[in-house]
């Protein structure tokens, strides 16, 4: 993990959720009446954008015991697992429209998903593409799920 | 559907996000469903009828 991986990792966070903000009325819980897990999601994802950065600096000076090189890398998962039970509770206290909207955007960004990653496993698999990493996977599906949601917001407009 | 939300929401001159606050909605499901673009499921047709102290059929007009 690198200072790059880092600022990479923070900048697609950070534009992903101003990009949500701008396709979706409200930003990404819609205008809900639940403030609370949107504070609980922002808490947490600021943990993660920390756990992160410390991770990074106690790789590159070696800080981590080579026994616990895998546990330490898991760590952000903690942080990010809380963000994630946190934009559930905001997903279920949406009313029935805001919901019908972030569903047909999630079922948006599945689709895409699956058509970019696979073409390009089938490209690596059989065409000599070079390989990519995991952490594609997540940016695909975040900015597919944006528009996803732009799309089904203007159908409702 | 059809509707009257709007009518019966400028008879009271409430807002969009007034109505919103009292059915517990947002602003733009007020809109969607003002506008036709939404059907409301079958509790909140009846959150609305009770606020207007209508039934759902004097609100909504179903055109199948």
């Amino acid at each position: 993990m690198d200072l790059l991986g880092f600022l990479g990792g923070v900048a697609i966070g950070v534009g992903g959720g101003l990009l949500a903000k701008w396709a979706i009325p409200g930003g990404p819980w819609g205008g809900s009446p639940d403030k609370t897990s949107r504070k609980r999601f922002i808490l947490w994802m600021g943990v993660y954008v920390v756990t992160v950065g410390a991770l990074t600096f106690a790789f590159n000076n070696k800080l981590i015991p080579p026994s616990l090189t895998i546990q330490a890398a898991l760590v952000p998962m903690i942080p990010a697992i809380l963000a994630g039970f946190a934009s559930l509770d905001g997903y279920r206290a949406m009313d029935e429209l805001q919901r019908r909207i972030q569903s047909e955007g999630i079922i948006f960004a599945f689709f895409i998903t699956a058509i970019v990653t696979f073409s390009y496993g089938f490209l690596e698999a059989y065409a000599g593409f070079p390989k990519q990493s995991m952490f594609f996977v997540w940016p695909v599906l975040a900015l597919s799920w944006c528009l996803g949601s732009y799309l089904a917001t203007r159908r409702y407009r | 559907m059809k509707n009257i939300l709007r009518q019966l929401r400028a008879e009271r001159e409430w807002s969009q996000a007034e109505l919103g606050a009292r059915l517990d909605v947002s602003r733009q499901t007020i809109n969607a469903l003002e506008v036709g673009k939404y059907d409301p499921s079958l509790p909140l047709a009846y959150k609305i009828a009770r606020l207007f102290e209508r039934t759902i059929e004097d609100i909504f007009i179903y055109e199948g």
